[in-house]
């Protein structure tokens, strides 16, 4: 942590999270590159330890040094990595270079020449001298590796292959090193002798990057933000994989063109989709509980679930919100209705209304892409579906079609009832991840989306819930509902399937069936978590029904804890409860297929 | 006022104070006072010595800071050990075996410090990550001047008894914990002590000292002793949040050297 106004410093104090270096190895965090006013300061060459600080803009100092760049850059001493226009001033140029010692970098060096049609400017930079090093590494690569892949630990690993570069050491020397950038957001020197660490600091970004909002019930939240621009975006570059919020501040047709473009790849989510904000304090509710929902979704699937982001490999992740304003959509609805407007506005009207008090997954249109998710605005209900379970469920859509990868069937669309299901079940894992457990806002309960609106389904007692096609939604597989309505029931089905995980943590009743269960208890919930988890990753095929689903359940609560587990008895108590007692074919022919 | 009666009312004022915190000594004194006057009495005295500050101390400085948009701190417990000082006093009599004196007593050592940090986490509120360190070789530096009213015991012969006290003006310097760097890695729900930024601030306060000193002089001016004082005050730095941090200055001091008589 670096605390502000330190007015008494002895000891240089480094910035928060950047790790020491060790074994007193420290590459001069201050200034790597002193920048001086080009027309302030003419010249200024400091030589510190053997780093040698530059900043030069005299024509005559110049002329030497440009020669020696030249020199140095034929030689390859210097290389250029970077060449690039001023984006500024029309004509000039700017010429970064790097330092190189018998081909290998040298960590902490970097010159940047100015040129005006071909003449230097200035030159500013920090160089080393006097290096003097046996480049011949005493570990292997594959070594390097190894040394690499047990600094990440078992849930990380080494992102590309390490390199082998110069470190400048503390005491004014040199150590060859084995660079390498871990999954866990480390860059780690090793040495490339012994293979101890030398130096090491985080990626993650500096405190600016967490924000804090205020969440639509008034709650604070911290956001992960991404600075750019002179203000901060909705750009969660913390975590392994990229979470972006998309504000389309109510602008329909933004909206649409926007989401036809990231859902078909074709126009990928910029830095104008994101929401912004000046000094990182964040009053768009909606924004605020999208963002901070969607960065915890993503640690529960990772540090409960063991599954990297949306896709299981760190995939980004785009979330739309403030699509339109309601209340003009639904007043040019109107107008599509009395014929007033018509054409490919009202085509486009149509389309957005869906959104209305809604919220959204689309699967991924190409590969590569992750699909997305829309959270729509409020016009009968008070708020917008942006709850904490809600956006949970909605990324749990995509985890879903990254590892089942259900479908949907003509009705009774069973294998979409168990998508939405799990949805809601991932929704409330990930609330009581966050929250404490309880009732009313902002607690974790088996109700969802009752942060945002009153519950639309609950998985504790799935028939307290009325819906307007069934009158109350089933908590039992004989009363699935076969209809058309629904997409074929999804929704309507769901909490058959919610209410199995209900029964299997907390224990309880059936209403329909009077069955009862025992439980794992709501401090072994992971338990029944990582059983359906673990069924979706590895056994559930594409167009499950419900009795293959909990054949696949039981199955994975054998695999993971034993037949005779208490949570495999817990599962199997539940699925007799539900009426989908399972038959254990997976068990018998080794895999639900 | 003159300055006689100036000198006259403070001197009173001294002696008063001097009996308040001496206590039980004044019981040593009464006996000593018994014996016939033989004491070293010149009008100037001047003692060097060289001891110990026998006394150790410990203080935790509590430090608020904001970390992820949310406040965290970190206890800093400092432990200053006993260590070496260096003494100088002197005076003049005042007749009557009484003296005023000043000395000036420096005492230095490089103490640690270990820490205990509460670190929130960057994702939540109230999920703070707590870390443990040290930070060694911080500066301690007390200097003070004690003034004295002394007192010389009527003894025969070489030895000579001198009891004093009064205020002291202490000065102390300490190198303080400023900042606590750490490591963390996704998804950081632990964190690593990586190393501490320190500082230091320096106050001054008064305080007391009382004391005896036994000297045997083997001429008319020159002499040996030994030192017993014990002086204490208590000193409020600033610390790296701008709370207070109260630190005990002094303790027992034990020492000897020389001592000269003009």
């Amino acid at each position: 942590m670096s605390l502000s106004g330190d007015r008494r410093q002895e000891a240089g104090g480094r910035s928060s999270r950047k790790a020491s270096p060790a074994s007193g190895v420290f590459i001069s965090g201050a200034a790597a590159v002193a920048i001086a006013l080009v027309t302030q300061t003419p010249v200024a060459v400091q030589e510190h330890q053997s780093r040698q600080t530059m900043s030069v803009v005299d024509v005559s100092s110049l002329r030497e040094l440009d020669a020696a760049i030249d020199r140095r850059l034929r030689t390859g001493d210097l290389r250029t990595y970077r060449s690039q226009e001023n984006p500024f001033l029309p004509g000039r140029r700017t010429e970064r270079l790097a330092q190189y010692h018998e081909g290998l970098p040298v960590y902490g060096a970097d010159l940047n020449r100015q040129t005006d049609g071909g003449v230097t400017t200035s030159v500013f930079g920090t160089q080393f001298t006097g290096v003097n090093l046996d480049t011949r590494p005493g570990l292997s690569m594959e070594a390097a590796r190894t040394v690499f892949a047990e600094l990440a630990g078992p849930a990380f690993e080494l992102t590309e292959s390490p390199t082998l570069c110069v470190l400048p050491t503390a005491d004014d020397g040199y150590a060859l090193t084995y660079r390498g950038t871990l999954s866990d957001m480390r860059t780690v020197f090793i040495d490339a002798g012994t293979g101890e660490v030398l130096f090491e600091f985080s990626n993650m970004r500096e405190q600016d990057s967490v924000g804090l909002g205020t969440g639509l019930l008034g709650d604070l939240k911290k956001m992960m933000t991404d600075p750019a621009g002179g203000a901060f975006l909705t750009r969660d570059r913390v975590r392994p994989a990229e979470l972006r919020t998309l504000d389309m501040e109510f602008d329909p047709d933004r909206f649409f063109d926007r989401l036809l473009g990231v859902v078909s790849g074709d126009a990928p989510t910029s830095d104008q989709d994101l929401s912004a904000d000046a000094d990182n304090r964040w009053e768009d509710g909606a924004v605020v509980d999208v963002h901070a929902a969607l960065g915890w979704t993503y640690d529960y699937l990772f540090t409960q679930l063991g599954w990297a982001g949306i896709d299981g490999n760190n995939g980004a992740v785009d979330a739309f919100v403030r699509p339109f304003d309601s209340t003009a959509l639904v007043e040019q609805l109107v107008l599509c209705d009395a014929g007033s407007l018509s054409g490919e506005s009202c085509d486009r009207v149509q389309f957005l209304v869906s959104f209305l008090d809604n919220a959204m997954y689309f699967f991924p249109a190409t590969s590569g892409s992750t699909g997305t998710m829309v959270f729509g605005e409020p016009f009968f209900l008070t708020r917008p579906l942006t709850a904490l379970d809600i956006v949970a469920h909605e990324l749990t859509h995509g985890v879903t079609f990254f590892t089942a990868g259900l479908g949907n069937t003509a009705p009774p669309n069973e294998p979409g009832a168990i998508d939405e299901g799990f949805s809601d079940i991932i929704g409330t894992a990930v609330e009581f991840y966050v929250q404490e457990s309880g009732s009313g806002p902002l607690r974790a309960d088996y109700l969802v989306g009752e942060d945002s609106a009153s519950p639309s389904r609950s998985l504790r007692d799935p028939q307290e819930i009325p819906n307007a096609v069934t009158g109350v939604y089933p908590d039992h597989y004989d009363d699935l509902y076969r209809g058309p309505r629904d997409f074929g029931g999804v929704h309507i089905n769901a909490p058959i399937l919610g209410h199995i995980y209900y029964l299997a943590v907390e224990g309880g009743t059936n209403r329909t069936s009077g069955l009862s269960v025992s439980g794992v208890g709501a401090a072994n919930r992971l338990q029944i978590e990582r059983i359906f988890f673990y069924a979706w990753a590895t056994l559930l095929p594409a167009f499950a029904d419900f009795p293959i689903t909990a054949d696949c359940l039981f199955q994975a609560a054998v695999e993971l804890f034993g037949a005779s587990s208490a949570p495999a008895t817990a599962i199997a108590q539940a699925l007799d409860a539900v009426g989908i007692p399972n038959t254990v074919t997976c068990h018998d022919v080794g895999g639900c297929l | 006022m003159r300055t006689r009666q100036r000198c006259q009312i403070y001197l009173r004022t001294m002696m008063a104070w001097t009996r308040r915190a001496v206590g039980p000594a004044t019981v040593a004194i009464a006996l000593v006072s018994a014996t016939p006057s033989t004491a070293q009495d010149g009008r100037v005295f001047i003692d060097v010595n060289g001891g110990l500050q026998a006394t150790s101390t410990d203080f935790v400085d509590n430090v608020l800071f904001t970390e992820f948009v949310e406040e965290g701190d970190f206890d800093a417990t400092y432990a200053i050990d006993t260590g070496v000082i260096v003494d100088v006093s002197g005076g003049v009599a005042l007749g009557r075996g009484l003296a005023l004196g000043a000395g000036y007593s420096r005492f230095n050592r490089q103490n640690d410090a270990s820490i205990d940090a509460r670190i929130p986490h960057p994702f939540f509120f109230n999920r703070d990550r707590t870390i443990v360190g040290s930070s060694a070789n911080l500066t301690h530096e007390e200097t003070a001047v004690h003034v004295q009213l002394r007192w010389f015991a009527p003894l025969r012969g070489r030895v000579s008894l001198a009891l004093f006290g009064g205020p002291t003006f202490f000065n102390l310097r300490q190198g303080l914990v400023t900042t606590v760097d750490f490591s963390q890695s996704y998804p950081f729900n632990e964190a690593s002590f990586t190393s501490a930024a320190t500082g230091s601030d320096s106050a001054s306060a008064v305080g007391y000292n009382v004391g005896a000193d036994v000297s045997v002089f083997f001429s008319r001016f020159v002499g040996v002793g030994v030192l017993a004082r014990y002086t204490r005050g208590t000193v409020d730095l600033v610390s790296q949040d701008e709370g207070l941090v109260s630190i005990d200055a002094g303790g027992f001091h034990a020492g000897g050297g020389l001592r000269l008589r003009f």
